[in-house]
């Protein structure tokens, strides 16, 4: 009799290793709602930044991650409709790149956490009501500041002197605080003796349109950053800004790469990789409400000598040293 | 005094009491090797612990110093490239050349967000921002600002750490230039931020910053800095800033960090700007390994506690078990298996003890086996001679019997012609019708006859006095007898008969009744009733036995339906040669002594006889009844002395025993204890006298041998004995003596003898009885 109870004293004392063996977690899951097209490479290529990112920090994907990417395109009605897809997957956190899509979440979602980037001013847009403690479910990053347009607007006049009348061009649906930034470029813009309009274009024979008025050695445009839609009519813009000899200064760098005059902005692609760290946080439990939004701290400078030349235009050298030049 | 009681309480106890033995050894064992096993384990968590503190801090002051570097080189690279710019005095150059070095600042410095160039009077001349237009001359006047006067003071001005809208950190850099003018930059923190979240301390440690008013800077939970935590109160700060810039700080230890929790924190200074870095890890993560060695302790622990038990355990076995083999051996011994020996092969005191038993017992059983010797021996010779006797006896019995019935016939055939010889002579001596002379001649002849005659009666009523007194000869010798088997015995002795007469015999007894009496005697005397029913009864009628009980009697009823009995008859019907008025259906003798046998045995066994019937032909009931008490002795038995004086008790219930030989004195002994009776030994008559007279012993009962040493006779000794102690004690002779002669002088003096060879228990079932009875009975056992 004693003999046994001393065999199961042994057999219990060396059991709690095995039942305490270590269980493995459940994956846990992303959504990305973007605002670009799958064929987009250089939205292929921020959504790959975000991954990286996320790998970076301890969350691979197929082995403790699970992402669940959405390319709704600029239209709206569809990206409601993928928002409803990505909630009803219910993941344990969402990224959006663009203030319509921010928007569809937010109208579709209470609770799931949502971490924007690239985003224009959300508070101006309504997104969140205070940067410091967005108090809602939804937070992030943003890359544009209103008063970038007054930068834009003497960097195009330091490029051509002779700038006279300037077009801001945008998309009505896609960039719905355009008229902050038409504001802010008209505050300098009596100082820097031009004229600034806004021009609203929603197809590419508008946009046409709003280039051929912008004809001659004293006009120019900004084209407004927005979360899609110019992007994916990017090539006829250059195409057409060349044609009618329109200096064009753009929010994103990949405009100058691919033959726009240039482009002063923040870099989105890092901005993705930032996001990855508001993601991270939200899975080890940080609530979104306690994330302040945070605003892009870097900017660039791009301009394309080629397009320069061939609009006849000299890069005076305070621009040179600061800006990237590419043909 | 119970000698038996003071054998038998070791034997309850003994297993429980090694039980106990093997538990201390083990539990000592284990006890002392978990206590040094604790000790050491306990010292050494303490060093493990003061190690652990030591080396966790140590290598987080590394890392904090290693992210201050970082932090001040961040900060005095700012200043350099600043300094670098502010060289130019703002006249020296033009307007385009001042933007283009403005540009190449920003451009090497990312964390400017803007750079503005005041004159010596606060004049802003130049403002580049990344976000906002440039704007030259015409900022205003920034005399009186703070970057302003303290930069033209001290050379160098850094401001406090403020959020450009809402949440996004930014500090004033402003430094003298050549020209007496100001460069003044806003500088964006997020590179601390960014230094500060990602800085890894173990899985769930952190660092932060701590401005020179305790202010927080940096944590990775923005909300805190945001909220303008103010961190002076925490200790590790607290202490941090009181050491000093110089001293290094050595103030780590287990404190509270923002949230409350736990943990070991480290510091380092970042000289620049004053400023504190310290890292904390969760005193929980610092001491995880250390968690790992106590559960590897603990299990070491339980291991070698199992070791230590199960060697406790083999010690115990191998100390308690020879000590076990050793009570077992002795138990069996005094059991009585004196065969037994004991095997310990210790080599040591245990088995030298082991060795001394097996001698003692060894010893014992060659006492024993002698004996057992003797025993054996004068049982056969006492079981030989009781055969002998018996069956002398039972021919004895038979003779008389044929005698007495031979007496009885022979008397009552022959008295009735003799008184017809008697009456006839007397009839002759009255005839009158004869001549004088003849009748004078037959009157005298006939009185001769008569004469004759009488004395003829005469001599037939001596022989019938004669075989009344050998009827009359009846004792008894009590025993348990077990009723049922004896009128078992009766019927099979009878069913020949009843066969032949085809007679139903029927049987009404209880399961089991076990009365004191003579078995042969009460056997003889429901033998007579039975065959008398049989004899009594036509063939074809039925005879029935019940026996009872009736509260302190048993009650033997023989029943038939056969010829009955008359009133006169039930009024003589016990007495001697009285033969009824029904003759025997079956033509069988009768001498008329058989009911008066039956009622002299059962009056001897303190009973009663009694007979019913309803009348002639209405067959008769005859009802044994006997007492049931065993200590009941009514019957009067054959002689005792004992009114001679009963007036000197005995002082004890010790016995006496008598005895020349050593070892029956040993062996009675032995059987003395076994049955709990106290006895005195004395090897001879005069030592048994010197008991009594010397010690003042007063026996209850005296055992005696019949031949004691140097040519002393028992009988005698027992007789000095009762004299010296003036009562007629009881007594019993030992004796291989049967020869009658010795048994008369047994008897004579009122001694029971007990022949060898005896067996013990005769021996104290006898003791007992005597002593319960006080009575002797002279009887041959």
């Amino acid at each position: 009799m004693r003999r046994r109870e001393l065999l199961i004293l042994i057999a219990t004392a060396a059991c709690p290793n095995i039942v305490g063996a270590q269980q493995e977690k459940p994956r846990r899951r992303v959504g990305v709602l973007t605002g670009n097209i799958e064929t987009d490479p250089d939205a292929q290529t921020r959504v790959q930044a975000f991954k990286q990112g996320l790998a970076d920090l301890g969350w691979i994907e197929g082995r403790n991650l699970h992402i669940e990417v959405r390319w709704p395109g600029p239209d709206v009605a569809r990206q409601q409709a993928y928002a409803r897809e990505l909630v009803a997957l219910a993941p344990d956190v969402i990224l959006t790149t663009s203030t319509p899509t921010t928007r569809a979440l937010r109208d579709t979602t209470q609770t799931i956490p949502v971490v924007f980037v690239g985003l224009s001013d959300p508070v101006a847009t309504g997104i969140v009501s205070n940067i410091a403690r967005p108090e809602v479910n939804v937070t992030g990053f943003m890359l544009y500041e209103h008063s970038l347009a007054g930068k834009w607007l003497t960097l195009l006049k330091d490029m051509s002197p002779a700038l006279k009348r300037v077009a801001v061009l945008f998309n009505p649906q896609t960039a719905p605080y355009a008229s902050f930034y038409i504001r802010s470029a008209q505050e300098v813009s009596e100082r820097l003796g031009v004229s600034v309009s806004g021009a609203e274009v929603s197809s590419v024979a508008e946009i046409d349109l709003a280039l051929s008025r912008m004809e001659g050695s004293d006009g120019g445009v900004m084209v407004l950053p927005d979360g899609g839609f110019v992007a994916a009519n990017n090539a006829s813009l250059i195409v057409l800004a060349a044609k009618y000899r329109v200096p064009a200064i753009y929010a994103v760098r990949v405009y100058a790469l691919n033959g726009g005059l240039m482009s002063y902005g923040a870099d989105l692609t890092s901005q993705f990789r930032d996001g990855a760290t508001y993601v991270d946080q939200i899975l080890r439990g940080v609530k979104p409400a306690e994330l302040p939004v945070r605003f892009a701290a870097k900017f660039d400078l791009v301009i394309n000598l080629r397009a320069a030349d061939a609009l006849g235009l000299r890069v005076p050298r305070h621009l040179m040293v600061g800006a990237e030049m590419v043909r | 005094m119970d000698p038996g009681s003071e054998g038998s309480l070791p034997q309850e106890t003994p297993s429980a009491k090694t039980g106990r033995l093997f538990r201390k050894y083990v539990l000592f064992l284990a006890g002392v090797v978990l206590l040094a096993l604790l000790s050491s384990a306990t010292i050494q968590y303490q060093f493990l612990v003061r190690d652990f503190t030591e080396f966790s801090v140590r290598l987080q002051r590394e890392q904090a110093q290693a992210a201050a570097d970082k932090i001040d080189d961040f900060i005095q690279d700012i200043e350099r490239q600043i300094a670098w710019t502010a060289q130019l005095p703002w006249a020296a150059a033009t307007l385009d050349e001042w933007r283009l070095d403005v540009a190449r600042l920003l451009q090497q410095v990312p964390a400017i967000t803007e750079y503005r160039r005041l004159d010596s009077r606060g004049m802003e001349q130049l403002r580049v921002s990344r976000l906002a237009p440039d704007r030259i001359a015409g900022g205003g006047d920034f005399s009186k600002d703070d970057a302003f006067t303290k930069a033209m003071a001290s050379g160098v001005y850094h401001g406090p750490v403020g959020f450009r809208r809402e949440s996004e950190p930014y500090m004033t850099i402003a430094l003298r230039g050549a020209g007496n003018d100001v460069s003044i930059a806003e500088v964006n923190l997020k590179f601390i931020w960014d230094l500060v979240s990602q800085r890894k301390v173990g899985n769930r440690g952190r660092a932060y910053v701590v401005s020179d008013d305790g202010r927080l800077i940096a944590h990775p939970n923005l909300n805190l800095v945001l909220r303008n935590t103010d961190a002076s109160q925490l200790s590790q700060v607290r202490t941090a800033r009181a050491d000093g810039p110089a001293a290094a700080p050595e103030h780590e230890r287990a404190v509270k960090d923002l949230e409350g929790r736990q943990v070991l924190a480290a510091s380092a200074r970042i000289p620049t700007l004053d400023w504190l870095l310290v890292t904390e890890l969760p005193t929980e993560e610092a001491f995880a390994p250390l968690d790992a060695a106590v559960r590897r302790t603990a299990l070491i622990l339980i291991g070698a506690l199992l070791i230590a038990v199960l060697a406790g355990f083999l010690l115990a076995r191998t100390m308690v078990g020879p000590i076990e083999a050793l009570r077992i051996g002795a138990m069996k011994i005094g059991a009585g298996d004196f065969e037994q020996r004991i095997e310990i092969k210790t080599k040591d005191e245990v088995e030298a003890l082991a060795d001394q038993f097996n001698l003692m017992a060894a010893r014992l059983q060659e006492s024993h086996a002698t004996l057992q010797q003797r025993v054996e021996r004068r049982t056969a010779e006492l079981t030989s001679a009781n055969r002998r006797l018996v069956s002398a006896g039972e021919r004895l019995r038979r003779v008389n019997a044929f005698k007495t019935e031979m007496l009885g016939i022979v008397a009552h055939d022959l008295k009735n012609p003799i008184s017809v010889i008697i009456t006839r002579a007397e009839v002759l001596s009255k005839i009158d019708d004869l001549s004088p002379s003849a009748r004078e001649k037959i009157a005298a002849q006939a009185d001769a006859i008569s004469e004759a005659g009488r004395q003829l009666v005469e001599k037939v009523d001596e022989l019938l006095a004669d075989a009344m007194a050998e009827a009359n000869e009846i004792t008894i010798r009590r025993a348990p007898v077990n009723i049922l088997a004896l009128i078992s015995e009766v019927i099979n002795a009878n069913r020949p008969l009843t066969e032949k007469k085809e007679q139903k015999l029927a049987v009404a007894m209880p399961a089991s009744l076990t009365v004191m009496c003579d078995h042969d005697r009460l056997r003889e005397a429901l033998d007579n009733l039975v065959s008398n029913a049989i004899k009594y009864t036509q063939p074809g009628g039925s005879i029935n036995l019940a026996v009872m009980t009736d509260e302190d009697q048993a009650l033997i009823t023989v029943a038939d339906n056969g010829a009955g009995l008359t009133s006169d008859d039930l009024a003589r019907l016990f007495g001697r040669f009285q033969p009824l008025s029904a003759k025997p259906t079956g033509g069988e003798a009768s001498t008329g002594l058989g009911l008066s046998i039956v009622k002299r045995i059962v009056e001897l066994h303190g009973g009663k006889v009694s007979a019913r019937s309803a009348g002639i032909g209405q067959g008769s009931r005859f009802t044994i009844s006997l007492p049931l008490l065993a200590g009941n002795s009514v019957g009067q038995q054959a002689s005792s002395g004992e009114e001679e004086g009963l007036t000197k008790k005995p002082n004890s219930g010790m016995i006496l025993v008598v005895d020349d030989d050593n070892d029956v004195r040993k062996a009675l002994d032995m059987w003395l204890r076994l049955d709990g009776i106290s006895a005195v030994f004395a090897a001879s008559a005069d030592e048994a006298l010197a008991v009594v007279a010397g010690n003042g012993v007063r026996p209850s009962l005296i055992v005696s041998d019949y031949n004691l040493h140097g040519g002393a006779n028992g009988i005698e000794n027992i007789v000095a004995l009762r004299k010296a102690l003036g009562w007629q004690v009881p007594a019993i002779l030992l004796t291989g003596d049967s020869t009658r002669s010795t048994q008369e002088t047994i008897v004579s003096n009122g001694l029971v003898a007990l022949i060898k060879p005896w067996k013990g228990d005769e021996l104290t079932q006898l003791i007992r009885r005597l002593q319960k009875s006080e009575d002797n009975i002279a009887q041959l056992v």
